[in-house]
This record gives C-alpha cells, sequence and structure tokens, in this order.
C-alpha cells in the first residue's frame, strides 16, 4: 500500500509537469481564444479581447484579437469612422492565415487610408449575418460598403423565415463557469475538440459552419424560396438604406478535384443566377467567385482552399482564396 | 475494433484486469480461456457472422494436424486454410480475371472479405505443417490452439505468429507482470503515435495525390509516393508495436515485425526488415520447400521470384499486387546476382538511397487502386507534369523524425561497436517522476496531434 502510495504521489507530480509542457506546447500550435457574449448584437459572439491566438491544425496563423475580441489589426472605439464593414463566417475570421493576408487585410491596403473592420466570426453563416445586420449597423455605421461572404446559396425556408422572423439560433457563449475556465487552457481545450472529432467520427474540418451554407448540386432549379430570399434582401437594403451605405454579397463555392484532375464546381447555375437576379432588384451588388476560382485553377493550378497541413483544396480559404476575393472585390468597389 | 478507438482502450483494459484477476484466482487455463473468449468478442465486433468461419479454420487445423502422419489428412490440413481464403479473398477476382480474358458477362458474387482472414489461415497453415515437420507436437488442448489462432492483438493484421514460437508460451506459466505492462505500454503509445499521427496524417494527403494524380505537379507527385512509403511504414509498424506491447502487457511475447527497414543498403536486407513475421514465413513455408538455393542458382532466382509473386498476391486479389511481388522478386534476384564486398561509407550510402528509391516506386503499385492510377503517377513525374503544388507539412515532418531516429540507430550501433544497426525503442522507467512526466507528455502529443477522421489500418484490408 506505501509502495503504491509512493508512485501514486510521483505519478500526479508527473501529469502535473506533463500538463504543463502540453499547455505550453499547445500555446504554439493551437490557442483558440473563448466565446465571449457581444452586448452590442453585431455578432452572436466574440473572441477573447486582446488575445494572441496561433493556428497550426488547419493552415498557419498567428494573430492577435482587438480590443472587441475581432480579428483586426487594430482597436475600435466608439465613434470610429468605418468606411467598410466586412460580415461572415470563420472564412472571414481567416485565423488559418495572417492578418494581412486575409479579405479584409488586403482591402485595407489596396483602399489605403480607407478603414476596413472585419467582424467575420466563426459559425456566422449569411443567415446569421443577416439576423444581426441591423445591429451591426448601428453599431459601426459604415459609410460606404457593407460585405457579407456566403460559401453557399442553398437556404431552406425555415432558415429564411427565421431570419424574417428575428428567430435565428444564437451561438452561445462560454467564458464563465466550469466549462468557460478549463477551455481557457489550451491544451484541455484540444484534447476536447480531439476527444469529440474520435467520438464523433472526425473533427469537421469547418466546425460551427452553419448547415445552411452548404452547397447545393440542384443544376436546374435554385435552392431557396425566391419570395422569402426577396423579402430578406430587401429588409438589408432598408437597413442599409438607412445608414446610407450599400451591401456586396459575395459566394465563394467551394471546390473539389475529380478524378481527371479537373476542377469541380457545384451545379447550382440556377441559384446563381436567381440570387443575383434578386440582388440587382434590391440594389446589392452581387460577386459571385466561381469563374475566378476556375479561372485561376486552369491557368495557375491555384485553388481557394486548403492548406500545406490539410486535405488539397478542402476546408476554410487559404492566401489564394483570401486575395482572389479581394482583388474582385477591389475591382468592384475601388 | 481498431486498435485507434476508444472502445478497444475500454477492452483492451477490461480484458487486462480480468486476466490478472483471473490468473491469481483461478490459474493459467481458466485465463486462457478468458484469452480466447476476449478474442472471439473482439473479432465478432467487427460480424460475428466470421467468428465461425474462424472457429471453422482452426478445428480443422485442429483435427488434421492430429492426424497429420497421415496423407490425407495432412493435405487437408493444408487445403481447407487455403481454399477458405480462395474462397473469401479470391474468388471475385479469378471470376473477373477470367471474364476479362474471355469476354461475357460472369456475375460476380457478394463476399465480404473476413477481416484478418490473410493472417489467420497463414497461423492455421503453420501449426498444421510444423506439426508435420516434428517441431513441434499436435496440441491436444483446443483452448491453447484455439488461442494462438484467434489471440486477439495478432488476430486482424499480425504480426503472423509461428505456432512454433507462440504454442510453447501457452505451456508456460505466463503472468502478467508491472514489469511486462510498463513495456508494453510504452510500445502501445509509440505505435498510436505512429499511427494515429504520423500515418493517419499522410493518408489525407495521400489520398488526394492516389485519387486524381492528373491535378498534380510533378514534385508534389513525388512527394506524394514518399508520403505513401512513409504512411505505410508508420501504419503497418505502429499496428505491429500495439499489437506487441498489448501481448506483452498479458505476458506473451511476439517476434518485432519491423527494423527500420529504410535503412537497408539493398533489397535483400529490405525484406529481412520489413514485415519480417511474412518474410520469414514466406522463407520456412515457400522458399524453402520450393528448394531455396539448394537446387542451383537458376533455380534459386526463380522460387525468389515464386515467392515473390505469391507474396505480393497474399496482400490483395488485385494484378498491382501481384506485379509489385514481380517486381521486388526480380530485385532480390538482381541483388543475388550482384557482388558485395567491401563496400565504402559511400556506397553504403548510395545503396541505401538507391534501394529506398525502388521501394518507393514499387509502393506506387502497392498503393495505386489500378495500374492506369499507378500509371498516372509515374508518367506525372518522368513528363515533369506541372499542376497543383501541395508541400505537405506532415510528409516533412514524418521524415525529419525517420532519419533522425534512424540517425540515433545508427550512432548507437556503432558506439556499441554492434555489426548491424537495430532499431529499439527508448523504454523509461515508469517508476521515476522524470520517466513518468516523458511517458504523459508523449500520451499528452498523441491525443493532440492524433488526426481525428476516419482511417482504417492500411493492413486490415489483407
Amino acid at each position: 500500500m506505501k509502495s503504491f502510495l509512493n508512485w501514486a504521489g510521483k505519478a500526479f507530480l508527473a501529469a502535473c509537469f506533463a500538463f504543463l509542457v502540453m499547455t505550453g506546447f499547445c500555446v504554439l500550435y493551437d490557442n483558440t481564444p473563448v466565446h465571449y457574449p457581444n452586448s452590442s448584437g453585431a455578432t452572436d459572439y466574440t473572441w477573447a479581447p486582446h488575445f494572441l491566438y496561433t493556428e497550426l491544425t488547419e493552415g498557419a496563423g498567428l494573430g492577435r484579437t482587438n480590443n472587441e475580441g475581432l480579428m483586426n489589426p487594430y482597436d475600435y472605439s466608439d465613434g470610429m469612422e468605418i468606411d467598410i464593414l466586412v460580415m461572415g463566417s470563420s472564412h472571414m475570421e481567416a485565423k488559418q492565415v495572417a492578418q494581412s493576408e486575409s479579405v479584409a487585410g488586403r482591402l485595407s491596403a489596396l483602399l489605403s487610408g480607407k478603414h476596413v473592420y472585419n467582424i467575420g466570426v466563426s459559425g456566422h453563416g449569411f443567415t446569421t449575418c443577416c439576423a444581426n445586420f441591423e445591429a451591426a449597423l448601428r453599431r459601426y455605421r459604415p459609410s460606404e460598403y457593407v460585405i457579407i461572404e456566403t460559401s453557399g446559396l442553398d437556404f431552406s425556408a425555415e432558415s429564411l423565415n427565421a431570419v424574417l422572423n428575428g428567430t435565428v439560433d444564437e451561438i452561445p457563449d462560454h467564458s464563465t463557469g466550469l466549462v468557460g475556465f478549463l477551455s481557457k487552457n489550451p491544451f484541455l481545450r484540444l484534447v476536447y475538440h480531439q476527444l469529440s472529432g474520435f467520438t464523433g467520427g472526425g473533427r469537421k474540418i469547418l466546425e460551427d459552419e452553419d448547415e445552411d451554407d452548404v452547397p447545393v448540386n440542384d443544376g436546374e432549379e435554385s435552392a431557396f424560396d425566391r419570395t422569402l430570399m426577396d423579402r430578406v434582401l430587401c429588409s438589408l437594403r432598408e437597413s442599409a438604406a438607412a445608414y446610407g451605405t450599400k451591401i456586396l454579397i459575395f459566394y465563394h463555392p467551394t471546390t473539389q478535384i475529380d478524378r481527371e484532375g479537373e476542377l469541380l464546381l457545384p451545379d447550382d447555375g440556377a441559384a446563381r443566377a436567381a440570387f443575383s437576379d434578386l440582388c440587382a432588384k434590391n440594389d446589392i451588388i452581387f460577386l459571385d467567385m466561381t469563374e475566378r476560382f476556375q479561372r485561376e485553377y486552369d491557368e495557375n493550378h491555384l485553388l481557394a482552399h486548403g492548406f500545406f497541413n490539410s486535405s488539397v483544396g478542402n476546408g476554410h480559404l487559404n492566401k489564394y482564396g483570401h486575395e482572389m476575393i479581394a482583388d474582385e472585390i477591389y475591382k468592384l468597389i475601388g | 475494433m481498431s486498435f485507434a478507438s476508444i472502445d478497444f482502450l475500454i477492452f483492451f483494459l477490461a480484458v487486462l484486469l480480468g486476466t490478472a484477476l483471473i490468473q491469481r484466482v483461478a490459474g493459467g487455463r481458466a485465463n486462457q480461456a478468458f484469452l480466447l473468449a476476449a478474442s472471439y468478442f473482439f473479432y465478432g465486433y467487427w460480424d460475428w457472422r466470421f467468428c465461425f468461419l474462424l472457429l471453422f479454420v482452426t478445428a480443422a487445423a485442429y483435427v488434421t494436424a492430429r492426424f497429420s502422419g497421415k496423407r490425407l489428412f495432412f493435405a487437408a490440413g493444408v487445403v481447407i486454410p487455403l481454399v477458405v481464403l480462395g474462397f473469401f479473398k479470391y474468388f471475385n477476382f479469378f471470376l473477373s480475371s477470367f471474364e476479362a480474358l474471355v469476354g461475357g458477362d460472369i456475375r460476380t458474387l457478394k463476399i465480404i472479405l473476413p477481416v484478418g482472414i490473410s493472417f489467420y489461415t497463414f497461423q492455421a497453415l503453420s501449426y498444421v505443417i510444423d506439426v508435420k515437420r516434428g517441431k513441434i507436437s499436435p496440441e491436444r488442448d483446443f483452448i491453447k490452439l484455439a488461442l494462438y489462432i484467434s489471440f486477439f492483438p495478432q488476430l486482424v493484421a499480425g504480426p503472423i505468429v509461428k505456432a512454433k514460437d507462440f504454442l510453447p508460451q501457452l505451456h508456460e506459466e505466463r503472468k502478467t507482470t508491472l514489469k511486462g505492462i510498463e513495456y508494453g505500454v510504452q510500445l502501445m503509445v509509440f505505435g498510436l503515435f505512429k499511427k494515429i499521427v504520423l500515418a493517419d496524417h499522410l493518408s489525407v494527403f495521400v489520398d488526394d495525390v492516389f485519387y486524381a494524380p492528373a491535378a498534380y505537379h510533378w514534385t508534389t507527385l513525388i512527394l506524394g509516393a514518399v508520403s505513401y512509403s512513409m504512411q505505410i511504414y508508420f501504419d503497418f509498424s505502429g499496428y505491429s508495436d500495439i499489437a506487441i506491447g498489448c501481448a506483452k502487457c498479458l505476458g506473451y511475447d511476439f517476434m518485432p515485425n519491423f527494423n527500420m527497414p529504410y535503412i537497408s543498403r539493398n533489397v535483400t536486407e529490405f525484406w529481412r526488415r520489413w514485415h519480417i513475421s511474412l518474410s520469414t514465413w514466406l522463407r520456412e513455408y515457400l522458399y524453402i520447400p520450393l528448394g531455396g538455393n539448394r537446387k542451383g542458382k537458376t533455380r534459386q532466382y526463380i522460387n525468389l521470384f515464386i515467392t515473390m509473386l505469391l507474396g505480393g498476391f497474399w496482400h490483395g486479389a488485385s494484378w498491382t499486387f501481384v506485379f509489385w511481388g514481380a517486381l521486388n522478386g526480380l530485385a532480390l534476384c538482381v541483388d543475388k546476382l550482384r557482388r558485395r564486398d567491401g563496400e565504402s561509407i559511400l556506397g553504403k550510402a548510395s545503396g541505401v538511397v538507391l534501394t529506398y528509391c525502388f521501394i518507393t516506386f514499387t509502393w506506387i503499385f502497392f498503393r495505386a487502386d489500378s495500374f492506369e492510377t499507378a500509371w498516372a503517377v509515374i508518367r506525372g513525374i518522368f513528363t515533369a507534369q506541372t499542376g497543383i503544388v501541395q508541400n505537405f507539412m506532415w510528409t516533412y515532418v514524418s521524415v525529419c523524425l525517420l532519419v533522425t531516429a534512424s540517425a540515433c540507430a545508427v550512432a548507437r550501433a556503432h558506439k556499441r561497436g554492434l555489426a548491424s544497426t537495430n532499431g529499439y525503442y527508448p523504454v523509461v522507467s515508469l517508476n521515476k517522476v522524470g520517466g513518468l512526466t516523458l511517458f504523459f507528455t508523449v500520451c499528452g502529443l498523441v491525443i493532440a496531434l492524433a488526426f481525428t477522421g476516419e482511417s482504417p489500418f492500411v493492413y486490415f484490408q489483407f
């Protein structure tokens, strides 16, 4: 018994040392901040403010959140003049690339002298962005454009109705309680993700992504109710008009490589055409990245998604994808 | 139930606890019965119906070996496992090959390949042949023989344990000891690191490249082939480490299955270091009975070639595996023709590099799902194809780790004045804070870095 207790003491001490070592390792390997509540409602949550984050599980990102816990190189202060506001999901959050390489970062460089503010946060698919649109305008009052990202054009009537009724599910924060305390340790947080991956049949690359943003292969018909979508876009337009700003929605399709090495794009021509028509009707600029992605692949063998440590062409936007999108946006608004 | 799953972790802990208790309370034979039940549970977890097949193969070996003095029984003992293997693994292959040859539309059967069939049928064969050769006496205790054939650590993907190596252990007083668990658990963690951290991450890139080779730049295709050479090594040697570690925890010893194969200076040496249990099985039960090197040089080359050809075919019912075996058979013959005296350091180093390049080239056929895919990879490389450039991080990590580990082993062998370099594991004492800290840290790394998507062991398909 005595020898067992002796060994248990050593094991406990060793576990503490190992925990410290692994925490240090995870600070460099995968250190994600915690969700904090956002009282402004511009996003469902924000990350911890002034947090130095690292990401090596997909791509390689190193950066610091600003005072609002958002991925911007500068702090935001009340009344600050914002020219362009970027809204979107984890693609716009762009934790996998350097902040200067994200769409917002590149637009800032291209539109020198203008303030581009990025409020892209994981899980904020198109419908969540629409739900938060009014609050975002109220908070930041962008003088020129609001840019909204979407990686899919497949929206259920239920999700569009939720936008119109103000009943879109909110993404919870988890900065308090035991979960909040434990998830502040990068090793424990990573272990939680890994174990979820093991028990759930694999870690999702685009975790928290809005289910509505899955591209559809419908071919013939648009993948949403046109009347409902028109009402959603109309409400966006009215909000934007009230704040004297314009809207740009860009769509970046997910791509695959087929067995012959050709780029496979979603067969969603009808959905894109319908969405484009509705945008035009509501004075919204619609940017479709499909052709640009195809051209970059055909001419330069470049893919917009995927990284040097993940599946080829799958996952989040990489630095080329961000560059292509920023370039096309610049052509439209620059 | 894969070794790299939480299900297996729970299962193994339960078996370890159970065996430790039974050994102390009820003794060896009850423990063997318990391990046998656990092994059948482990196998039945995939598909319980195949437990009957396993039982049938075992019963056939048990009966035929007891009367192996009679030619008919011995022939049955050899033929029955081969027929079982042939039916489940090769029937549709022969049928579709025949159809391709003569034309027509022959219906294939929907046959599910039972996991591990290639391994346990070979073990049953080795038992019958060893009895016939008089190396061991027929096993009277059915539980012992059944445990030998179905022992769960090696049941589904080896190592192929020979009867004369394992059955005697079942007649000894074997017990689960703290020393055995200390060594076995560390070996299992090393194996898990190789499998779920390195091999599984590599599989992502390898699958991409071999799915659409026409899409990639020639340098990426080379990197894809290198990645596969790393993946298959880490995958299979990782599996073997877990199997050997499991057995060690339960009180049994398996032979090592890999010994740093990529430092081999020629193909002959490679096959002494790669999948050792299969190589020695093929040598003892195929190459030597064919005549080995006892019937002249020409016959030796033919025997070598046939052995490797069949070895390739054993891996899978596809002509790409046969071709892979043929390439290795030819290389072994060429290697036998070479004079090898007084190689300089440069000669040895170039031998290692050339052998690695050749083996990696042959892996293209091993991995590709068809000759078209293999040819697309090779053509892309040799025509300097343009396409997607992907410098996959895990390939570089794996190569760095392998080179570092190999360099350490070579330096260690040199320091100790050993004639050949052998792989070893730096097993630490789990009774000291330093050793425990290192062990827990490696466990933490395995969890933190593990690939959590679907990626079965490569050798499960065989």
